[in-house]
């Protein structure tokens, strides 16, 4: 991690219009309390322990509430007690139970990623988690529980492997979810340098833990979903064989071309990050660089952490943000509709922030002025260098950019103590978990408990969640794009498998909608069907069956 | 390097030649007085025979050549213009009042030589002598025409090749020079600055192997000279070999700690290991040797500039700036650092202050590339700022650095980007190629060329674009080993300070 450093922009005048959403981290009264274990609190001696995991916001109980699934890592010295990733059952109000245990999920282990997908098309939500060493493959049996199902998945390894990013995908558009997996980089304790004693082990002169850079890269994998509940790896005959000389972390699967076929983004940590183009036969074409999106706009690989996608000029296309280490800016990458992409950081002026390593971000509307935001969470990979050098601490705030509408943003700093509070974050996830109409956030902090940021947003802007429900698409949906026309303008959203830092949004779409009272919708199901839904009412969650047209909520209730 | 006796006998050759005129018996008999080193006998002679033809430019010749052995520049010089006067290009007397001119490389020769090589354009030298005087006069363009024609005569004579070579160097054209410097430190192995001339001049053409080459016998356990071990040092980083880098340097510190280019020198070794707090320590210790140095500001201000001590660096900065405000250099570096800073408490006021302050330096240095490509780029920072294109100004402030100066390939590549954020992506081509002519590694000009390509919607590009995309790649790669191998070491401090 770490490179390139560029030139912070100076803050411009501030608008002076107010920000209507305010957070506060009610982790502790909604009952979660466990810390997430990753490795020495005050220093790393490897980066296994120093990049962190996920989380995910997702309805595994089909109640109309979201509940919240947390990863977690270890110690090198062993794993305290309680050390697990953990599912907490959302209580419908605002509190949370752990239901870890009784689901069948405890596990110990240097988990990383998690993706969530309807894999077997059952009406239940499964997990994907990432770890170094084996990836593990839950079913939701449906009843409360979780069956690890990677063997009989066919996707036990032999090999030690550092999964990181993973989306669910139908790559083929047969309906079923295939998976691919991003591969940071090939690890094991033997071999890897001590802190200071390797070429790439120092920052600012201080011994820190070692890499990527120097380390081996990973090679990716694309898993097809045969129908039957299992996979067959096809990364070779896809294109994924060969390694790409690429360090690949949060994984992303859009249709950025808007072609109908779903493509896969890569951010990738001091490599280029990589943009997979569907070729629409099975196979994948690498197209990062010459569609503008795998570098700074100056030509240099940065270290690609986060993913957000959403439309932030409501042209109706797809636009990616990617975080980036301390001392470079974040990237935002306009879409022109057909997949190629202009860095629009500076215009942007999200240039004006530089101070901290970025994690879990998104594309995002906070206050629902229709106008949706941009968020992440940070955090250092470093923590002992806070010791000498104060200015690089470990804990630092979450960042706040809110959409001024005239392709800019402009930083918010008073949006509540859950943003200012400062943390040492990885994941986060977006979400409604109290049903009001707002997007909450859940993030993921390294060897402290989480913080769940309830939005409590004022003022009288209007909303619409939907919730699609595939029939011939895979029943999550994954891969629908959704244009939403409102007050002239139109927006587009996707429903994805993994974005932010390795982690999971809720799934129904939030769109928020200004002054508008009505939308009219465009789905683009991943099947190639394409619906209508002109008129929808505002301050409403609508669930669309694919070719059945609007069915009632599941459990859906205000509170 | 020109004795007078070879100059003597030059002129008196050219005396000789010209026998064949009255009053041969006279002249003869003179010639033979100064051939047998008779001086005074031949001075009596002439001036007798003057006596009897005071109109004989032949006689008022051997007469300055008499004088001239004898010493008496000034008569021999009176001598010698009556002779011209007499026959304006009689070449003896011509040369005799050269020789005299020419040994304190006096300009009023310039016309004399010119004479004689209208008269014999292959006279080498004549071109030596018209070459070392025009360096002299700071012509080097004109001084290396002359050396050019005089390559046999200044093979054996010190002085005009490094006359030569310093001219080369002058003119921009360090690769000839280089040769010329070899064939100096050859004639003369024992002296020792032709091979430091030889050696700064490979550092500069990245030929550090052969710096080495020419430095290591210099580098004797007693070699009691900083700027020896300083360049040598330099070299050896250049090679990878950080450890006696870094021991030649201190080496040189310790010698003479009262230079400010030793402490930045190890500064820019600090900045390129990542050892930054080493390198504020050093500056600190240069900084109680030689307070009130700017240099030593800048550099601190830089280290401190990589740790985001952004008040710290700016304070170093604005010292330096003060202590020596015609210093470019600061300001360029406090732009840097300025723009590295978290501003959240700064508006457009101080950046229109940065602004203003490089239009007062493009006042004072209009034909500063370096300082119009700042200018443009502070410019289109602004205008991203404000949310507006870029303006004229800015690309007019990047079109005069690149006219000034075409390979400044970082203006090319701001020309580039301001033209693909204007739809102008053939310009944009344009400025990525011409700055891949300069500077073919140059990684953003093959990225801008990569997008401008897709983006100009040109058929028949789509080879290029994926020869493109594997050339970045590649030079990804290879910056990323050159990066390793550079960051192989870092520096430890030691519990004694060095310089203290």
């Amino acid at each position: 991690m770490g490179g390139r450093i560029a030139t912070p922009q100076a803050k411009p005048t501030e608008s002076g219009r107010p920000f209507d959403a305010y957070f506060t981290d009610v982790a502790a009264l909604a009952g979660l309390t466990a810390p997430v274990i990753y490795g020495p609190v005050d220093h790393k001696d490897y980066i296994l322990e120093a990049n962190g995991c996920g989380c995910a916001f997702f309805d595994y109980d089909n109640d109309g509430w979201i509940d919240i699934f947390l990863l977690s890592g270890t110690r090198l010295s062993g794993a305290p007690p309680g050390a697990s990733n953990r599912l907490y059952k959302n209580n419908r109000d605002g509190t949370f139970t752990d239901v870890t245990r009784q689901a069948g999920l405890e596990a110990v282990g240097w988990a990383n990623g998690v993706c969530i997908g309807d894999y077997n098309n059952d009406g239940y939500e499964d997990l994907f988690c990432t770890y170094y060493g084996q990836n593990r493959l839950y079913r939701n049996l449906g009843n409360g529980t979780f069956k690890d199902v990677t063997k009989e998945a066919g996707l036990e390894t032999s090999e030690v492997r550092w999964g990181a990013g993973c989306s669910f995908l139908d790559y083929n558009r047969d309906g079923h979810l295939d998976l691919f997996v991003s591969n940071y980089l090939q690890f094991d304790f033997e071999h890897v340098p001590k802190p200071g004693s390797g070429v790439n082990c120092n920052w600012k002169g201080i011994p820190v833990n070692c890499g990527p850079r120097g380390l081996p890269f990973g090679r990716h994998s694309l898993y097809r979903n045969n129908g039957d509940g299992t996979f067959t790896d096809v990364s070779i005959e896809s294109g994924f064989g060969k390694s790409w000389s690429n360090y690949g972390l949060t994984v992303v699967a859009a249709d950025f071309n808007e072609d109908g076929w779903p493509d896969i983004f890569v951010a990738s940590d001091s490599t280029p990050s990589l943009l997979f183009i569907n070729q629409h036969d099975g196979t994948f074409k690498e197209e990062g660089i010459e569609r503008g999106v795998a570098l700074s706009s100056d030509g240099m690989e940065q270290s690609g952490m986060g993913v957000g996608i959403g439309d932030y000029n409501l042209d109706g296309h797809l636009d990616i943000f990617v975080t980036h280490f301390t001392e470079d800016s974040d990237a935002l990458y306009h879409n022109d509709g057909t997949g190629n992409f202009d860095d629009t950081t500076l215009p942007a002026r999200l240039g004006v922030e530089t101070r901290f390593t970025s994690w879990g971000t998104g594309i995002v509307d906070l206050d629902n002025d229709g106008w949706p935001d941009i968020f992440f969470v940070t955090g250092s990979v470093y923590p002992e260098v806070e010791k000498q050098f104060p200015q690089y601490p470990d804990k630092s705030p979450r960042i706040l950019f809110r959409n001024l509408g005239n392709g800019a943003f402009e930083e918010i700093a008073n949006a509540g103590p859950g943003v200012t509070t400062p943390h040492s974050s990885r994941g986060c996830a977006f979400g409604d978990f109290d049903n009001d109409g707002d997007l909450d956030i859940l993030i993921l902090n390294m060897n402290a408990a989480p913080s769940l940021l309830r939005n409590d947003l004022k003022g009288t802007h209007h909303w619409l969640k939907v919730k699609l429900v595939g029939t011939k698409s895979n029943r999550s949906a994954i891969g629908a794009r959704v244009l939403a026309r409102y007050s002239g303008r139109v927006q587009a959203q996707a429903v994805l498998s993994q974005s932010s830092y390795f982690s999971c949004n809720d799934s129904r779409l939030h769109f928020g909608l200004g002054q508008a009272t009505t939308a009219d919708l465009t789905i683009h199901w991943p099947s190639g069907l394409v619906e209508k839904y002109p008129g929808v009412k505002c301050d409403q969650l609508i669930t669309i069956r694919e070719a059945h047209g609007v069915i009632p909520n599941a459990g859906w209730a205000r509170s | 390097m020109f004795h007078s006796r070879c100059i003597a006998l030059f002129v008196l050759g050219a005396a000789l030649a010209a026998q064949a005129q009255p009053a041969q018996t006279s002249i003869a008999s003179i010639e033979s007085l100064i051939r047998s080193q008779h001086y005074d006998l031949a001075l009596q002679a002439a001036l007798s025979a003057l006596l009897k033809t005071p109109n004989d430019f032949r006689l008022w010749t051997l007469e300055g050549i008499v004088l001239s052995i004898k010493g008496s520049s000034h008569d021999a010089m009176g001598a010698f213009q009556k002779a011209l006067s007499l026959s304006p290009n009689y070449p003896a007397a011509l040369k005799g009042e050269v020789q005299l001119l020419y040994q304190s490389r006096d300009k009023r020769a310039i016309p004399l030589l010119e004479r004689i090589l209208k008269a014999d354009p292959n006279d080498e030298t004549a071109h030596e002598m018209l070459a070392n005087i025009e360096e002299k006069q700071g012509n080097c363009e004109a001084a290396i025409d002359h050396f050019l024609l005089s390559t046999e005569a200044i093979r054996t004579h010190p002085g005009s090749l490094e006359a030569y070579g310093n001219c080369l160097v002058q003119t921009k054209e360090p690769q000839k020079a280089i040769p010329i410097f070899e064939q100096l430190a050859a004639l003369i192995p024992g002296s020792t600055y032709p091979k430091y001339d030889l050696a700064v001049l490979l550092v500069e053409a990245k030929q550090n192997d052969a710096a080495l080459k020419v430095l290591e016998p210099l580098l004797t356990p007693d070699q009691a000279d900083p700027d020896i071990l300083s360049l040598a040092s330099q070299a050896y980083e250049a090679v990878g070999n950080t450890p006696q880098a870094v021991s030649l340097l201190h080496q040189a510190i310790v010698l003479n700690t009262a230079n400010a280019d030793y402490y930045v020198a190890f500064a820019a070794l600090c900045l390129d290991h990542d050892s930054f707090q080493v390198g504020i320590d050093m500056m600190n210790a240069g900084l109680f040797r030689i307070p009130g140095n700017p240099s030593l500001y800048i550099s601190r201000g830089l280290l401190y500039g990589q740790l985001a001590e952004f008040d710290k660096a700016e304070a170093d900065f604005n010292t330096a700036e003060r202590l020596d405000g015609k210093q470019s250099i600061s300001l360029y570096a406090k732009d840097i650092v300025e723009f590295q800073r978290d501003m959240s408490d700064k508006t457009h006021p101080d950046k229109a202050l940065s602004i203003s302050e490089i239009r007062a330096q493009l006042r004072a240095h209009p034909d500063s590339a370096l300082l119009h490509f700042l200018f443009a780029k502070l410019l289109v920072n602004e205008d991203s700022d404000t949310g507006i294109k870029v303006t004229d100004e800015a690309m007019n402030s990047a079109l005069l650095a690149v006219k000034i100066q075409p390979d400044l390939v970082q203006a090319r590549d701001l020309l580039a980007s301001m033209y693909m954020s204007y739809g102008k992506y053939g310009l944009a081509i344009e400025q990525c190629r011409l700055a891949l002519q300069y500077a073919p590694s140059d990684r953003t000009a093959l990225y801008h060329l990569i997008i401008a390509l897709r983006r100009s919607g040109q058929s028949g590009e789509r080879d290029e674009i994926e020869k493109l995309v594997k050339r970045l790649s590649d030079l990804q790669q290879s910056g990323l080993q050159q990066e390793t191998a550079r960051k192989r070491f870092k520096f430890v401090e030691q519990p004694s300070a060095p310089v203290q």
